[in-house]
């Protein structure tokens, strides 16, 4: 039976088929503008580790000064000073934690002093980083607690990197010169595209980073400046050590990992009261406010009034409209594809087919046309996520890491493309509708006449 | 013209048309607004700042240690050298060290008021810190008061805060914005934290550090040369070329490579500094180029099925007399009558999408001119696009009529 | 006033040649009721269509009203039918979308008529039919008859020197066929020349001068029984 309306269908779709291409192109067009569109949406909410979404936190604490917040209304800033981010480290209360930073290097090859360095967007982490991000490793893995503890200088590069400077092969165990320091290679990531860059989010534009060094070699030895600090009132000093050591600058990322909500219960007490007792020495002079922010919340807080998010929203309305242009445009043509097909319908009718009959051939007909056009649309889609990509981010830093270096096909996943078929379906349906409901109305002898 | 027979068939034809004349009500409406961020573009790019963003190369140097810069005497010393090394390049008219660059869309921004003033009614505008040669290289025109003197420039680690001169220099704009009508040089400007400058100059136009703001002409530049960063603008003896850029990074890059050289010309970093507004106007662009070759589709099918349906009726009409030029005219007078339909709710709907654009992105409204060329564009191709099922129509055979059953 | 000079007209579908009419010598005065009989296929609906203009013939002369039209192009052709020419169709042809009113008007528009002269003449050829009171009406809320009687209505309105109708009556019922020819023969009286298509015998009747048709020839009445045993009748 079903085969039957398949075959009816098919039959349908080749006794015209310019108005089939037609049909075909319209959908497949408005899909690729929409999904590619909607695509770059997703891809700014998508949940980066899912199986962790309810296990990982950011943790924010509000150190600003009483008079006014961080950001209204009453936000705290989204980063830690140096030494409350040691204090939960020493604490070390949750599952995993992580702290981190975003900072700039510039790296060579030792022994190329004088020539021009590559500029690297540079990660200085703890090395639960790893674990909690799960990073896709190439070569090698992060570095050990012996190597962190003993101010070992490690590193871990990204594949660009990688690529740049020993043309792709495993460089495990290689040197590169981080500004003036030289770092061995212990790891070296795969292709790892986020967009945006979730663990991050204290500016619009970072996408991916190449260099991964150890938190407390950042911190302690190289002294390694972070590109996003902020603090309540005028800086401290001028060097790194009077700036971000013992001062109220913010600019440690912290993260942690808390597996029950009995864990984060915990978690939170013990912020809480960790505010408490700096309280008493004099600080946090506001409302005491100890947040812990899943992920999903995270990037909605940091993305909430950010332009990126306003612009894609509004791309993402021009895109569906679009669709929905497109899909208008269909309706007359399936009208008149349909009518023209109205004299050997009536002599259907006449011959005794039921009306749901006509109905679902007519409508399978549509659908089929829908989900070719949603298929074209996809990999056309797959071309408008390749082009448009570079140019939106391509706003950030030059030097390699800051930009994204793929070709964005990540952001085509599994529920895209379910989307853009569940989209192209949708739409043929509801298009067909109305053609098919006037086509199922006709008498069996309406037509016989102009045979 | 049939006009008034051909609305009243109209009246059979309600759903096709209503289809017909939403899509080309949002057709209108993204073509429009899509040529109202196009043409924002084009106008800030081209807009005459009051300085010559084509004849001034910015640079940023960064040192590869951010240490460096606790180092004063080094880099007091490197700042020096740089300059001098710059200066001496083919083709360069004159080089400063400023905080930041006008129309980068990087800078300090602050809230000033004329002292004694209501805070209330401050003045937001750009704030850069520059050396005695700030206002030559950047090629600005004093129209009242003074220049600063080299005494006046110390160096400084919070540049922008100024000098201990308390001097200041504002655009007019700014001055007409904070002392309408009056004098504004050796009036004293309050600025938060109880700091109060003098104004000792007023300059034509300097434009502030993005060229979307609205508040894009108000700035004002204090006396300080900073200790925090590397940045210089060179004037150029013609417009910046990429040879002189490369010689700017090669001079600059041999004093030491212990340190990252980028350099632009101000002009690219204007457009860098709208990548979103190039990226929205592009992408809407692309975009109702695709809807108006849909809308053509559209029309071209319609057109035809309606053509088809009354092959019959073109065969009376010409037995009765019409020519092929009256069935010709018949069409596209039709389809001109519905796309006009489609226009006139597209201006409500064009309209309210440019409020919508203007509210959420503060974009410029639309204006007329757009709106005119989008109607005319979308007649057009919808002319274009009846035409070939017109002239099929205008080719029917009057003997359709005794012939057809 | 109507003169054609052995007229030929072939039709090509392909390699198949259809000589739909071969050298029809025909002379109509101005006011004749000319009836045209045949059997089907033998080319009355050709021979209508190359005397109203709406095809080209392929071979002879032929003359309208003085004027050699045999080679008029498509344009000319157009100008001479709006003038001097309406045709009355089998199946009404009325315009589905218009108006009664309009349906009239239609063709008054391709003559440069003005508004006022427009309504006018609707007026007038709606009160011939007696169908002034359904003048807003559509040509689907009307019955067969009625439909033909505005097909006459719209056939009239522009005063032409000569009317063609193909079985104007092939669609209706006895009464309604003598309602329409009632209003034939009234038109005609009035000095229009009216040429008609039929196969009812007793419309040949009502008609001034009869010619019969046989693949493509027109053949005198004493050559076919059939016409003259009608002619027997009618003496
Ligand atoms: N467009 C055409 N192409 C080819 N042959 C045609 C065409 N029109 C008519 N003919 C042929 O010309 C001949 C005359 O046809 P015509 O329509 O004049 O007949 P008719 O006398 O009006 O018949 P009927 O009484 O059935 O209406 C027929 O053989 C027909 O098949
Ligand atoms: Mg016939």
């Amino acid at each position: 039976m079903i085969l039957h309306h398949l075959g009816n269908a098919l039959r349908g779709i080749r006794r015209s088929p310019v108005t089939s291409v037609v049909v075909v192109a319209s959908i497949a067009l408005g899909i690729a503008v929409s999904v590619t569109l909607i695509a770059f949406y997703h891809g700014m909410r998508a949940e980066p580790v899912p199986h962790k979404s309810a296990q990982v936190f950011r943790v924010l604490l509000d150190n600003w000064q009483a008079e006014k917040p961080f950001a209204e209304p009453d936000l705290a800033p989204p980063a830690l000073t140096l030494r409350d981010a040691t204090h939960l480290r020493q604490a070390g209360l949750a599952q995993n934690e992580v702290a981190l930073y975003h900072a700039q290097t510039f790296v060579a090859l030792p022994g190329s002093a004088g020539e021009r360095r590559i500029k690297a967007s540079t990660r200085a982490t703890t090395r639960g980083f790893f674990g909690l991000f799960e990073p896709p490793f190439r070569y090698g893995s992060g570095w050990d607690q012996g190597a962190e503890g003993n101010l070992e200088r490690v590193a871990v590069i990204g594949k660009t990197l990688n690529d740049r400077l020993f043309g792709g092969a495993d460089s495990v165990g290689r040197e590169i010169e981080v500004n003036s320091a030289t770092f061995r290679i212990v790891g070296v990531l795969d292709q790892w595209d986020l967009y945006p860059l979730f663990y991050d989010m204290t500016r619009e534009d970072l996408v991916s980073d190449e260099l991964f060094v150890p938190f407390p070699v950042a911190v302690d030895s190289l002294k390694l400046w972070p590109s996003f600090s902020a603090q309540p009132g005028e800086p401290a000093g001028d060097d790194f050590d009077t700036r971000f050591a013992g001062s109220e600058a913010v600019f440690v990322q912290y993260w942690v990992q808390l597996a029950t909500p009995q864990a984060r219960e915990a978690y939170q007490s013990h912020l809480n009261g960790y505010i408490a007792e700096q309280k008493r020495l004099g600080r946090f002079p506001r409302a005491a406010k100890a947040e812990l922010l899943a992920i999903p919340q995270w990037i909605e807080r940091q993305q909430e009034n950010g332009n990126q998010r306003v612009f894609v929203q509004t791309l993402v309305v021009v895109g569906l409209l679009f669709f929905g242009i497109c899909l208008l445009n269909i309706v007359t043509l399936l009208i008149s594809r349909f009518m023209g097909n109205a004299g050997a319908v009536s002599v259907l009718r006449a011959l005794g087919v039921p009306r749901w009959a006509i109905f679902v051939d007519h409508i399978t007909e549509a659908g089929l046309l829908g989900l070719a056009g949603g298929l074209i649309g996809l990999a056309l889609a797959r071309v408008g996520v390749a082009l448009i990509g570079p140019l939106f981010l391509g706003a950030s830093d030059d030097g390699i890491g800051g930009s994204a270096a793929g070709d964005f096909g990540g952001l085509l996943d599994a529920s895209m493309i379910a989307t853009a078929i569940g989209l192209s379906l949708l739409g043929a349906f509801l298009v067909a509708l109305y053609p098919t409901w006037k086509i199922c109305r006709i008498a069996p002898t309406q037509y016989l006449k102009s045979l | 013209m049939e006009i008034v027979p051909i609305l009243q068939t109209f009246r059979f034809n309600k759903s096709s048309l209503a289809l017909v004349i939403v899509q080309l009500a949002f057709t209108l409406a993204v073509l429009v607004n899509a040529l109202v961020i196009i043409d924002a573009y084009r106008t800030r790019l081209d807009m005459d700042s009051g300085i010559n963003d084509r004849a001034l190369a910015v640079v940023e140097v960064e040192p590869i240690d951010h240490a460096y810069f606790s180092d004063e005497g080094r880099v007091r010393n490197d700042v020096q050298q740089d300059l001098e090394a710059l200066a001496r390049l083919d083709g360069v008219a004159g080089v400063t060290q400023l905080s930041s660059f006008p129309l980068s869309g990087e800078g300090a921004m602050r809230s000033s008021w004329p002292q004694g003033g209501v805070k209330e009614k401050a003045a937001r505008h750009t704030l850069y810190a520059g050396d005695a040669q700030a206002l030559s290289t950047l090629g600005l025109n004093l129209v009242a008061g003074r220049a600063f003197t080299a005494e006046e420039t110390d160096w400084s680690r919070n540049p922008t805060a100024g000098s201990s001169a308390g001097v200041v220099i504002v655009s007019r704009a700014l001055a007409e914005a904070l002392f309408p009508g009056a004098e504004a040089v050796g009036k004293q400007l309050e600025s938060g934290d109880g700091k109060v400058e003098t104004i000792i100059g007023v300059v034509d136009r300097l434009p502030g550090r993005h060229v979307l703001m609205n508040t894009v002409r108000l700035a004002a530049i204090v006396p300080a040369r900073p200790l925090n960063s590397l940045h210089y603008a060179v004037a150029t003896r013609g417009e910046v070329t990429p040879q002189l850029l490369q010689r700017i990074d090669a001079v600059l890059l041999q004093r030491s490579a212990e340190r990252d050289v980028k350099v632009d010309s101000l002009y690219q970093r204007k457009i860098g500094s709208m990548h979103y507004l190039f990226l929205f106007g592009s992408i809407l662009g692309f975009i109702s180029l695709l809807l108006v070759l849909v809308t053509a589709i559209g029309a071209y099918s319609q057109a035809s099925y309606s053509v088809a349906k009354r092959i019959r009726q073109i065969g009376t009409r010409r037995a009765f007399g019409a020519s092929k030029l009256h069935i010709l005219r018949y069409f596209l007078l039709e389809n001109w009558l519905a796309t006009s339909m489609g226009l006139l709710l597209g201006l409500l709907v064009a309209n309210g999408l440019s409020f919508v654009l203007t509210e959420t992105m503060q974009l410029p409204r639309m204006g007329m001119s757009q709106l005119v060329l989008g109607m005319l564009f979308i007649w057009i191709v919808g002319l274009l696009s009846t035409l070939l099922p017109a002239l099929r129509a205008a080719s029917v055979p009057p003997a359709i009529a005794t012939r057809a059953a | 006033m109507l003169h054609m000079q052995s007229v030929t007209k072939v039709y090509r579908a392909g390699d198949v040649e259809t000589r739909a009419l071969r050298s029809i010598d025909l002379h109509l005065a101005k006011g004749e009721f000319v009836a045209i009989t045949g059997p089907s296929g033998s080319g009355k609906t050709t021979l209508l269509n190359i005397m109203g203009l709406l095809e080209n013939i392929d071979g002879g002369t032929y003359t309208l009203d003085g004027k050699d039209v045999s080679r008029l192009s498509d344009g000319e052709c157009s100008r001479v039918r709006n003038e001097k020419i309406s045709f009355i169709f089998q199946s009404y042809n009325l315009i589905p979308d218009l108006s009664v009113a309009a349906n009239i008007e239609a063709p008054l528009r391709y003559r440069g008529y003005s508004a006022a002269e427009r309504r006018r003449r609707v007026e007038a050829a709606l009160g011939k039919v007696g169908l002034s009171t359904r003048a807003r009406h559509l040509p689907n809320q009307l019955s067969g008859g009625q439909q033909q009687r505005v097909a006459i209505a719209r056939a009239i309105a522009g005063s032409p020197a000569v009317i063609f109708a193909d079985e104007p009556t092939g669609n209706l019922d006895t009464q309604m066929s003598q309602q329409i020819m009632d209003l034939l023969q009234e038109i005609n009286r009035e000095g229009c020349t009216v040429v008609m298509v039929t196969h009812n015998d007793a419309h040949v009747e009502r008609a001034s001068r009869h010619i019969h048709i046989l693949d493509g020839a027109i053949v005198t009445p004493a050559a076919s029984p059939q016409i003259a045993a009608v002619r027997g009748a009618a003496a």
